[in-house]
C-alpha cells in the first residue's frame, strides 16, 4: 500500500475499488439518482455505475442542483462510497455533506497515480488515502 | 425545510428563488401530477415563512434580483451565477440551492474561488473569429470553450459576441460543459485583471468546433414542439418572437419565463399577442418541465444549447436546435 496525503472536504472512511472519470461531470443529467449509473451523452464514463465505488472525478461542471443528485444517490442507498477531486466546488461539497460521502482533495501526483479497479482506502484522521500497488 | 421554516429563522438578506417544474398557478397545475404540484406548494410555504421573495426566476439578475458591481453573493443556478460574474461583475462562486439558503439564512458566504481577486483572473484565453449573430452559434461556442476551459475562467474574444440575449445562452452553455463560475469577455466583462506575467495559454476555435457542438443535438425524428426560454425568456426575446410568431411555424410552442416578466409582457400586450398565436406561455417552470412527461412529447426542437443538453441527458427527450428565426420561418 503507498500512502498520500489527501485534503478532506467531508470526512469519512471509505475502503473499495478506484472509479476513475478523465471528464469532469454534471451529476444532474450525468448520473441516474436512482442506480447511479452514468448517462450523460458521449461521456466516457457512460453506462459504468459510481454506486459503492470510491470515484475519482477532476473536477464538477454544469448545474448547481448536483447537489441534490448526490443527496438522492445517498437516499437510494447508491451513492459512492467517496469522492476524491483535483479541485473542490461547493456544489458537490454540499452534496456530499447532505448525502454523508466522504470527499477529499488529492494532489495532482496522486490523481496522476489513480487507476480504475485499484484498491484504494480513505481515512480522515489522518488524512491519508491508501493505494494498493 | 421544514425546521427551518418552523423555528422561525429569516433570510438577512434580499433572497430570490430559482425555478421550480411546474408553474405555481390554477392553470400550471394541470399540467403536473397532484403530488408533485402539492410538494412543489409545500415547499414554497416554508420559503414564504422564511422571507424569500418568490420570483421562480432563473434570469433574477434582470427582474427581482439585480446585483451591483462588486457585491458578494451566493448564488445558485449556474446560469444566473456565470452571468453575475462575467458580466456584472458581482461576485458568487457555483452554488448548491441549499448552500444559497444557508447563506442566506446566516448572511455570509465561504471566501473562497471568485470571492477574492486572485480567483476572478482568466487562466487561458480562447478566441473565435466566426459568426455569433443568433443564440443558437452563441449558445455552442459557450459549450465549446466551457469543454476547452473545464475549471478554467477564460478570456474570450469574439468580436460579435456583444447582444445581451446572445451573451445570455453562451454564458448558459459556457456553465453547462464547464466548470468555472466566471467568462471574461472582451468588451463585455468589466475589471478584468490579469496579473500573472505568464502568457496565458491560448486556443482557437474554428467554425468546425461550432459544428460539432451542434451535431451532438440532432433529432432523427420530426419534432413535436418548440420550447423556448432557457435560461428564462427575456422580454425583448418574447417580443421578437412576438412579431416572428406570424410567420409561424405550425408546431406547439412553449415559453418558459418568469412570474415577473410574464406579468410585464401582459402590461404591453406581448403577452395576448402570443396567445392568440397559440403560445403557451408558463411562468415559474424551468425548461425541464413537469408538463412535458404529461404531455408525452418525445422530440423537440429549442433555440438553448444549454436546454438542449439537460432535455436530453436528465429528461430523456430528444432535442433539437434552431434559432428562433429558423424556428419560425420554416414550416417544422
Amino acid at each position: 500500500m503507498k500512502i498520500h496525503s489527501v485534503k478532506v472536504v467531508v470526512a469519512g472512511r471509505a475502503k473499495g475499488k478506484i472509479l476513475k472519470s478523465d471528464l469532469p461531470l454534471s451529476f444532474l443529467g450525468g448520473v441516474d439518482p436512482e442506480t447511479g449509473r452514468v448517462m450523460e451523452e458521449g461521456h466516457t464514463l457512460r453506462g459504468e455505475v459510481i454506486a459503492g465505488m470510491i470515484f475519482a472525478l477532476p473536477h464538477s461542471k454544469g448545474s448547481t442542483v448536483g447537489s441534490y443528485v448526490l443527496y438522492s444517490l445517498a437516499t437510494h442507498g447508491v451513492a459512492p462510497l467517496a469522492i476524491l477531486m483535483k479541485k473542490m466546488d461547493m456544489v458537490t461539497a454540499t452534496g456530499c455533506v447532505l448525502g454523508r460521502i466522504p470527499l477529499a482533495i488529492v494532489t495532482d501526483k496522486t490523481w496522476s497515480s489513480l487507476r480504475n479497479g485499484t484498491s484504494a482506502e480513505l481515512s480522515a484522521d489522518p488524512p491519508v488515502l491508501k493505494l494498493s500497488e | 425545510m421544514h425546521d427551518i421554516s418552523e423555528i422561525g429563522m429569516k433570510v438577512k438578506v434580499r433572497t430570490t428563488l430559482n425555478p421550480c417544474f411546474v408553474e405555481l398557478s390554477e392553470e400550471g397545475s394541470g399540467f403536473c401530477d397532484p403530488s408533485t404540484f402539492d410538494k412543489q406548494n409545500q415547499i414554497a410555504k416554508f420559503f414564504n415563512k422564511m422571507g424569500v421573495i418568490p420570483t421562480y426566476s432563473c434570469t433574477p439578475y434582470l427582474e427581482g434580483n439585480i446585483p451591483k458591481r462588486g457585491e458578494h453573493m451566493a448564488w445558485a443556478e449556474s446560469s444566473a451565477v456565470l452571468y453575475s460574474n462575467s458580466v456584472i461583475g458581482a461576485w458568487t462562486n457555483k452554488e448548491s440551492g441549499i448552500g444559497a439558503l444557508a447563506a442566506a439564512l446566516i448572511g455570509a458566504t465561504s471566501r473562497t474561488g471568485v470571492h477574492v481577486p486572485e480567483g476572478r483572473e482568466p487562466q487561458l484565453r480562447i478566441e473565435y473569429g466566426g459568426d455569433v449573430s443568433d443564440e443558437v452559434k452563441a449558445g455552442a461556442l459557450g459549450y465549446a470553450a466551457g469543454e476547452v476551459s473545464g475549471d478554467r475562467i477564460p478570456l474570450v474574444r469574439s468580436e460579435g459576441l456583444l447582444v445581451r440575449d446572445n451573451v445570455i445562452e453562451f454564458l448558459a452553455a459556457f456553465g453547462t460543459s464547464g466548470g468555472a463560475p466566471m467568462a471574461a469577455i472582451e468588451g463585455v466583462s468589466p475589471h478584468v485583471q490579469i496579473r500573472s506575467r505568464k502568457r496565458l495559454p491560448r486556443t482557437n476555435l474554428s467554425d468546425r468546433d461550432i459544428a460539432r457542438v451542434l451535431e451532438q443535438f440532432t433529432i432523427d425524428r420530426p419534432p413535436e414542439a418548440v420550447l423556448i426560454g432557457c435560461p428564462h425568456l427575456t422580454r425583448i426575446s418574447a417580443r421578437e418572437l412576438s412579431e416572428l410568431r406570424n410567420r409561424t411555424s405550425n408546431l406547439p410552442v412553449y415559453v418558459f419565463t418568469s412570474r415577473l416578466t410574464k406579468a410585464k409582457l401582459a402590461r404591453d400586450n406581448t403577452l395576448d399577442k402570443l396567445m392568440k398565436d397559440g403560445v403557451t406561455v408558463v411562468a415559474d417552470a424551468c425548461i425541464m418541465w413537469c408538463g412535458l412527461k404529461a404531455l408525452g412529447y418525445r422530440t423537440v426542437v429549442t433555440n438553448s444549447v444549454k436546454g438542449a443538453h439537460y432535455l436530453r441527458n436528465q429528461m430523456h427527450i430528444e432535442a433539437g436546435l434552431k434559432s428562433l428565426k429558423e424556428l419560425m420561418r420554416e414550416p417544422t
